[in-house]
């Protein structure tokens, strides 16, 4: 697209934004669109700045770029007391990813007859760690990213939600405080504009050029001649959560989560599966401690995963993630943050020696962050924070295609509206 | 003379201590054939974190946030730890994740009163100088 065309449609999405946020803020109450004590329409919509050096962060950030907009509005109606539906469309813009395309973020039938039971069917966010089923609502946040290392926003299409069922419920431990559990069976779908989509068309593309250029006698006779297009199907995906209240220590709470999965890919619409990515464990322990205007958050998780395309082991063994927040809110509005995150490829290969589809480097990423967080009212949230990185893991050779620097940076300020 | 002052300063120490605790004091109400008498500090907390959802008798508790600016800061951060912009974002985190919609929201002590009259699972909470016999008083105990 050439870039004053891009220019002018980055202009209007811009003004798009800006009047959704000047018609939202005309509602003057939390519970405006509460149309009954059953039916409720809520939303939200935020825009934001990113800017980075040296690398591209989820976009073309280097230059700075307000293609940073995400736009909400759920509706919910309770037939009973114990039955509700419900469902959220989500638009978001950022960058080439995710563009102009509005989904659905959630949606299900909520029946739960008893506080220890409840079942969901539908499209249901995923309960992995303590916050990806509000991935969504940065607003609600301390920070605008969630910690990449577990909540990687390039994965997002994959852990977002399922769909399926769930089975969950909340039952007391007495005076030792409550536990709540989500146990779930289901698929994913991935849009077509999915890094996860482009990473593997890359695989493909790379693979298939490869095997082209071999001598006819070494050719691999089971890979396609030339590259069409790759499809990703879901297979088998289940998982759970359990959540711990304690009662004894006020504020504190801990988690587990765990997820298996299995994903099929289809290169040029073949009958026959081109690969295959098994993501055989995936567990989030989870800590959070409130202590007056103080909060500290750590989570550490292990995803085990096979890949393969064509016949071949692109990645093979465990990533290992953990970070450690710390959010300090002096005023009631103003919540202050510090970040320390890290995240490798392969537990087993931390310095990337193995690595051969990149510099070492690509084998890790070490964050640290600070973010400010200024809730104006209960309408308005605005946030900023910038980040320090070593380290080019999590895809982000796919928005830098002429090479990668270890070290660089990212900032992001964003205005929200909810209500 | 010394003697004097102290006793003149603690008499208005306490005076003014009365004073705001009579005028912010607040006492958890619902519909007067509301089936409970009384509840435990956990009980509170679980209900309006929307843990509990049933009474006793198995229908469904309503709970009705009252952010009436004397009691409802008081009572979520003494009974659900909790400071009125973190319950709100409690409630609006669990809202925009699709796992339930936001309780019922009043004004003030009168709104709160008025609804509960005409909701017979209605639990909320309002200043105990605006307390009349129109609704039950709940006990919390330990």
């Amino acid at each position: 697209m050439l870039k004053k065309e891009k220019c002018r449609i980055g202009m209007q999405r811009l003004i798009f934004s800006a009047c959704l946020l000047c018609m939202l803020a005309s509602h003057s109450s939390l519970w405006a669109l509460d149309l009954t004590e059953s039916f409720q329409i809520h939303g939200f919509t935020s825009q934001g700045y990113l800017n980075s050096s040296k690398n591209n962060f989820l976009s073309d950030s280097r230059g700075g770029t307000f293609e940073f907009t995400d736009v909400g509005l759920n509706a919910n109606l309770s037939l009973h007391e114990e039955l509700r539906i419900g469902g959220q469309l989500f638009y978001r813009n950022l960058g080439n990813y995710s563009e102009d395309q509005i989904s659905i973020d959630w949606a299900m039938i909520d029946y739960q007859p008893f506080d220890f039971f409840g079942l969901k069917i539908g499209k249901v966010k995923m309960p992995i760690g303590l916050y990806n089923e509000n991935r969504d609502s940065d607003f609600l946040q301390p920070m605008i990213f969630l910690p990449q290392s577990i909540y990687d926003e390039t994965r997002r299409d994959t852990y977002l939600a399922y769909l399926g069922a769930g089975m969950y419920g909340n039952f007391t431990m007495g005076s030792s405080g409550d536990c709540s559990y989500h146990l779930f069976l289901g698929e994913t779908d991935f849009p077509s504009d999915s890094v996860q989509l482009a990473s593997l068309e890359d695989s493909a593309i790379s693979q298939i050029i490869r095997n082209n250029t071999l001598p006819p006698n070494k050719q691999d006779p089971a890979l396609p001649e030339f590259f069409d297009s790759v499809e990703r199907k879901s297979d088998t995906l289940y998982g759970g959560a359990l959540l711990y209240d304690s009662a004894v220590i006020r504020g504190l709470r801990l988690g587990a989560s765990f997820l298996h999965a299995e994903f099929k890919t289809y290169v040029n619409d073949s009958a026959v599966q081109s690969g295959e990515t098994t993501i055989h464990g995936k567990f989030v322990l989870s800590a959070e401690y409130s202590w007056r205007n103080l909060v500290f958050v750590s989570e550490y998780n292990e995803t085990d995963r096979t890949a393969t395309m064509f016949g071949k082991v692109s990645l093979d063994g465990p990533t290992q993630a953990w970070y450690g927040m710390i959010n300090y809110t002096p005023f009631e509005s103003w919540t202050f943050s510090v970040l320390y995150d890290e995240f490798y490829l392969l537990k087993h290969d931390k310095d990337g020696l193995s690595r051969l589809q990149g510099p070492p480097y690509t084998a890790w990423r070490k964050d640290f962050g600070i973010g400010v967080r200024w809730e104006i009212n209960d309408f308005w949230v605005a946030k900023a924070e910038y980040h320090w990185i070593d380290g080019a893991a999590m895809k982000m050779a796919h928005f830098n295609p002429d090479g990668l620097a270890r070290y660089w940076s990212y900032g992001a300020a964003r205005i929200s509206f909810a209500f | 003379m010394q003697k004097s002052t102290v006793l003149i300063v603690s008499f208005l120490l306490l005076l003014t201590t009365c004073l705001v605790a009579s005028g912010k004091e607040y006492v958890l109400v619902c519909h007067k054939e509301c089936p409970v008498d009384q509840l435990t500090h956990r009980e509170v907390e679980r209900i309006f974190l929307g843990k509990m959802r049933k009474w006793p008798d198995g229908s469904g508790i309503e709970i009705v946030v009252n952010s009436n600016e004397e009691v409802h800061a008081l009572f979520t951060r003494d009974m659900l730890n909790k400071s009125p912009s973190q319950f709100s974002n409690y409630w609006r985190r669990i809202l925009f994740s699709g796992k339930n919609i936001l309780p019922v929201n009043v004004k003030s002590d009168v709104d709160a009163q008025s609804y509960l009259l005409e909701h017979t699972n209605a639990l909320s909470y309002i200043n105990v100088t605006n307390l009349n016999s129109t609704v039950k008083k709940i006990l919390v105990v330990e």
